[in-house]
């Protein structure tokens, strides 16, 4: 019953396909896993260069990178598919971020910062787009603003690695046992350090702030 | 891909190095934790206090920590920009758009992308209000409600609204160009060195590009009329033009009212939705977020948080009648006559909590040429109580055009006809019509 199953199903066969080398197998799969990805894109994608790049072609030159490194697939030790590919994505990413920022200042602060992709300040133009398709009223919207700045603030004062953790499994919407293979960890670890993450970030979230969320989303 | 599939192992049975997962040695609360999130994810609602039930055990950790989860999950969805959308109306300009061609782009409010369009058929100028890609029925739904509602509203200051549709899975709907500014444009101007905002003013700033929207334009000789449009009148709004700013406010109100007879709020009443044009006549657009009354407000559609000192504290509390629309129209007075924002700098905490909001601070003390019978309209239009407010945009509307018309405004309460007797030197002012 407590099982994790991410959607989609990915058969034997299919797997069994790409390591062979099919490539008709491999557009499948990153067919499969393309929101997966582009959540991640859009969430690690600095945003200094967000207005220049466009997240499909970041995931278009990802998947061309998975065609090039499909041989050493069984070499690369990944423990899932989506996971090779999401380590893949994550090259990628780092050759768009040099060729667009240059190699300064790519510290390994930076590399797992949560505030990658997201902006903490917007114009009122880009948040209307944020808050566009939402069915929030303006009353929740303004408070969601006020939350979403509270938790930015609390995120920043966690750990590199419970900061991770947190974005790995509510931004990137890994499971326990991916986030564990990303991390190095055992997957005891990884749930033992979620729960601690979480656990200290509710030390320093106001309370009020958890209390009163007028949306079930 | 579930925990105990064959790829725990690695792809193809080859061991990956790492002991396989034993799911009892995970933490439960971060088991249980995962199934909660996975159902927030699904839209299913999960209860926490029915998990805490569950496992009466783990309760308080369950109690203490999940509403994180929630919190966590909803900073996603907020944070979620969504790129791809943005650049989708970015690639409109030039192109064909269903029945339009797009012209350019001339503002962003509320839900989406305004853009100036020529209808192919007819060659007629409109404007189509473009949104980012809609996920969900639901979604689409609530635009096509959105629509419908303001295509039913035909006034004199209400921007009509032609037709609505679908392309390429971008909703849209076309409604009447108006060859004019925002009054966020008129205030900063105002702001400005010249301080005057004329009519070539404004038809130069709605011909300019959006980037050169708040720059100066300076050059009021040359006035080219819009094509087929109205003659421009000779008129100016100044700093100290009351009797414009007035009028605009009892335009506003007018629209309102009409609304509001209708059973619609507008719901997001401020400077950027109220468009001016070189007429010097004034339409309210963007009933984006109106509803028809009687609905809750969880059903309303989304707003920006950059327009919250707008919103009347009672709406933040969910609960809003027409007086809403009454609140914000008299913000929006109090910063064309006061070119402040309404509450200086509060604190994004101070103004989404409807207790803490503060009371609109009296108009003169920003700008003591306000004439004491407008400060009196604009703050009892913007009182935190909405009973003491105008009880509708009529009675906002009727007091206007008593101060356009030099009688006493019920604002200032019974005295105001013994003030009447005692003002010296008030010149009788003509007729104005709205």
């Amino acid at each position: 019953m407590s099982h994790e199953s991410l959607e989609p199903e990915v058969t034997p066969e299919l797997a069994n396909r790409v390591i062979y080398g099919d490539k008709a197998a491999l557009a499948q799969i990153f067919d499969l896993y393309r929101v997966r990805l582009r959540r991640i894109v859009n969430f690690r994608l600095d945003r200094r260069i967000y207005g220049r790049v466009d997240p499909d072609d970041v995931l278009q030159e990802a998947y061309l990178n998975a065609q090039l490194r499909m041989k050493s697939i069984l070499a690369d030790r990944a423990g899932t598919l989506f996971i090779w590919l999401r380590k893949i994505l994550n090259q990628t990413l780092a050759d768009v971020h040099r060729r667009h920022l240059g190699t300064k200042k790519r510290s390994a602060k930076r590399d797992i910062s949560i505030h990658g992709g997201w902006s903490t300040e917007s114009t009122s133009a880009a948040l209307a787009i944020h808050l566009a398709g939402t069915l929030t009223s303006p009353s929740q919207a303004a408070l969601r603003a006020e939350r979403a700045a509270q938790i930015d603030a609390a995120l920043s004062t966690l750990s590199p690695v419970d900061r991770e953790i947190l974005a790995l499994r509510h931004f990137e919407e890994l499971s326990n046992s991916e986030a564990a293979q990303v991390l190095g960890m055992t997957t005891q670890a990884a749930s033992m350090r979620y729960v601690r993450a979480l656990t200290r970030l509710r030390q320093v979230l106001p309370a009020p702030q958890l209390s009163a969320m007028p949306d079930s989303q | 891909m579930t925990e105990d599939s064959r790829f725990a192992t690695g792809i193809f049975g080859l061991p990956t190095g790492r002991p396989t997962n034993d799911s009892q040695a995970r933490d439960p609360l971060e088991v249980l934790a995962s199934e909660f999130v996975a159902a927030l994810r699904k839209g299913a609602e999960p209860q926490i206090e029915a998990v805490a039930a569950a496992h009466p055990e783990l309760a308080p950790e369950i109690q203490e920590l999940f509403p994180l989860l929630t919190a966590m999950e909803g900073w996603k969805a907020y944070r979620e920009t969504t790129s791809y959308e943005h650049r989708s109306l970015e690639t409109l300009p030039g192109g064909q758009f269903g029945d339009f061609r797009i012209v350019r782009e001339i503002g962003r409010g509320g839900m989406g992308v305004v853009f100036e369009a020529e209808e192919l058929n007819t060659a007629r100028r409109v404007a189509i209000k473009v949104l980012p890609y809609l996920k969900s029925d639901a979604r689409r739904a609530l635009f096509q409600r959105e629509a419908s509602t303001a295509a039913r509203l035909w006034h004199p200051h209400i921007v009509p609204v032609y037709n609505f549709g679908e392309h390429n899975g971008l909703c849209y709907y076309s409604m009447r160009l108006v060859r004019g500014v925002s009054l966020n444009w008129v205030i900063d101007r105002l702001g400005g060195h010249s301080g005057v905002v004329a009519a070539g003013d404004v038809s130069h700033g709605f011909d300019a590009d959006t980037e050169d929207r708040h720059g100066e334009s300076g050059d009021e000789t040359s006035t080219p009329s819009p094509p087929g449009g109205l003659p421009i009148v000779a008129w100016r709004i100044a700093r100290n033009s009351w009797f414009e700013i007035a009028r605009v406010g009892a335009q506003v109100a007018d629209a309102l009212a009409f609304a509001h007879a209708n059973g619609i709020v507008h719901g997001d009443i401020k400077p950027g939705n109220l468009l001016l044009d070189p007429a010097a006549n004034v339409w309210v657009t963007d009933f984006g977020l109106s509803r028809n009354q009687g609905e809750p407000l969880e059903q309303a559609s989304s707003g920006m948080a950059g327009t919250l000192r707008y919103l009347a504290p009672e709406q933040l509390s969910g609960r809003a009648d027409v007086r809403a629309d009454v609140y914000a129209l008299g913000v929006t007075l109090f910063e064309l006559s006061t070119r402040t924002p309404a509450f200086g700098t509060a604190e994004l905490a101070v103004l989404t909590d409807p207790l803490r909001r503060p009371e609109l601070p009296p108009a003169r003390g920003v700008n003591p040429k306000i004439p004491r019978d407008l400060e009196a309209i604009i703050l009892k239009a913007a009182a935190k109580d909405p009973a003491a407010r105008y009880d509708s945009a009529a009675s906002l509307r009727d007091d206007l055009l008593r101060f356009l018309a030099a009688r006493p405004v019920r604002a200032r309460g019974a005295a105001g006809w013994l003030r009447l007797l005692f003002r010296s030197g008030k010149a009788t002012l003509p007729p104005t019509h709205l």
